[in-house]
């Protein structure tokens, strides 16, 4: 049987929601992955699976640290397989922190440990509160609140020792 | 000692952005993602028996299924002209229309006559009334909008809803069906078509074996039901209570 459609668009709220979040999933999947072409991908993988299983998400609820905790977990899985790969393939992108031309700040966020990077990106960045960036990231509201002491305090270790 | 809002509001800052290039992408991406998600996807479900209703001609049928009130007023609505926003909306489907084709969609709008945009049927729901409207297009049919009076309009000026245009060439079953709900109104199913052969009514089948009757307008029809109601069946009606069309539809 031929597939039946009215045409539909409810594209105007798809396409609102893409604009309002776009840039924090990327954000939090580079947070995860430091590299833009990983984020490209699970950003925009995260957003599709989003509106396709928008039907079991709790409207009650923000949207943004749901569609976060998608592009987070893609974003996981996308560097899990990328590491299985040779590692001379990492560190390509030249606006990646860690290249020579990113600034301090950046540099001591790209040199934390991913999980206080995360909790440092999440929090700091995209303004999600602690138990938010729980649930994003999956662990206990106090032991993000010890990565995110730790991660700023590296940070600033970093910045203090560049400014000295 | 570096203060830490200083450090948060500098990183804000200069923490990567997306490229427009991946963003355009992006978009592109969960925009067909959407107009699939958005189309009729059901798998086949055992049929209830049906147990046919014969509705007179001109007859302004309200029903009541699982406690929503739905009651059609295309009586007073049916040619009124359409307000500006609503105008506008038409005239955005033209330019989605326009992008589609540039992005490659497999979607193929018809562009629409704006201006001849005008009032179909309006039903009363638990969020308020929803109008249907409807303008001709260029390809000998007609496009829809599909909103609710009490939305606020938005900042472009148009009005939001759900829109798009009755499928060309007819399906085999000579009537087109579709539910949706949209994010303002999460609770409410909307359930619209085509019949396109002459009708009258249309009688739509719920998975529990109870039906609603609906009035078919230029063609179109409109109803309303609580969100997640499963529908397997819609049939059309002459003036005279023939039925003219029948289709069987695959329930998730």
């Amino acid at each position: 049987m031929a597939r039946e459609a009215d045409l539909v668009a409810d594209a105007q709220a798809v396409e609102a929601l893409f604009d309002e979040h776009w840039v924090t999933a990327w954000r939090a999947a580079y947070a995860v992955t430091g590299r833009r072409d990983l984020a490209d991908d699970a950003a925009q993988d995260a957003f599709v699976n989003a509106i396709r299983s928008f039907a079991s998400f709790d409207r009650a609820r923000p949207f943004a640290p749901w569609i976060a905790k998608i592009a987070v977990n893609r974003a996981r899985d996308l560097l899990r397989a990328e590491r299985r790969r040779t590692v001379t393939e990492l560190d390509e992108d030249p606006e990646a922190p860690g290249h020579a031309d990113a600034s301090g700040l950046l540099l001591g966020v790209a040199a934390l440990p991913s999980e206080q990077r995360e909790a440092v990106v999440l929090h700091h960045v995209l303004g999600f509160t602690l138990r938010e960036v729980a649930e994003i990231v999956g662990t206990p509201e106090g032991t993000v609140a010890s990565r995110l002491g730790r991660g700023v305090a590296a940070i600033r270790q970093t910045m203090e020792a560049e400014h000295a | 000692m570096l203060d830490a809002d200083l450090i948060e509001r500098e990183l804000r800052e200069q923490y990567p952005r997306p490229s427009a290039a991946a963003t355009e992408r992006a978009r592109a991406a969960v925009m067909e993602s959407a107009t699939e998600r958005l189309r009729p996807t059901r798998s086949v479900h055992a049929r209830r028996q049906w147990r046919p209703v014969l509705v007179g001609a001109g007859i302004v049928v309200a029903l009541a299924v699982a406690g929503v009130g739905l009651a059609a007023g295309f009586g007073v609505f049916e040619g009124t002209p359409a307000p500006p926003d609503v105008s506008t909306n038409f005239k955005q489907l033209n330019q989605f229309a326009d992008a589609a084709v540039q992005k490659g969609f497999a979607l193929k709008l018809p562009q629409t006559d704006a201006s001849k945009a005008h009032g179909v049927v309006e039903i009363q729901t638990p969020d308020g009334p929803e109008d249907l409207w409807a303008a001709p297009n260029n390809q000998g049919g007609r496009c829809y909008l599909i909103d609710w009076a009490n939305d606020p309009i938005g900042k472009d000026g148009s009005r939001y809803g759900v829109n798009g245009c009755a499928q060309s060439p007819p399906p085999p079953s000579n009537i087109s069906v579709s539910d949706v709900w949209v994010y303002l109104h999460p609770d409410v199913m909307t359930v619209y078509g085509s019949v396109y052969v002459p009708a009258a009514t249309v009688q739509v089948t719920l998975d529990n074996g109870s039906s609603v009757t609906l009035p078919v307008v230029e063609n179109l029809f409109l109803g309303s039901l609580p969100k997640g109601t499963k529908l397997s069946k819609v049939v059309a009606f002459d003036a005279s209570g023939n039925e003219v069309a029948q289709r069987p539809l695959q329930s998730n």
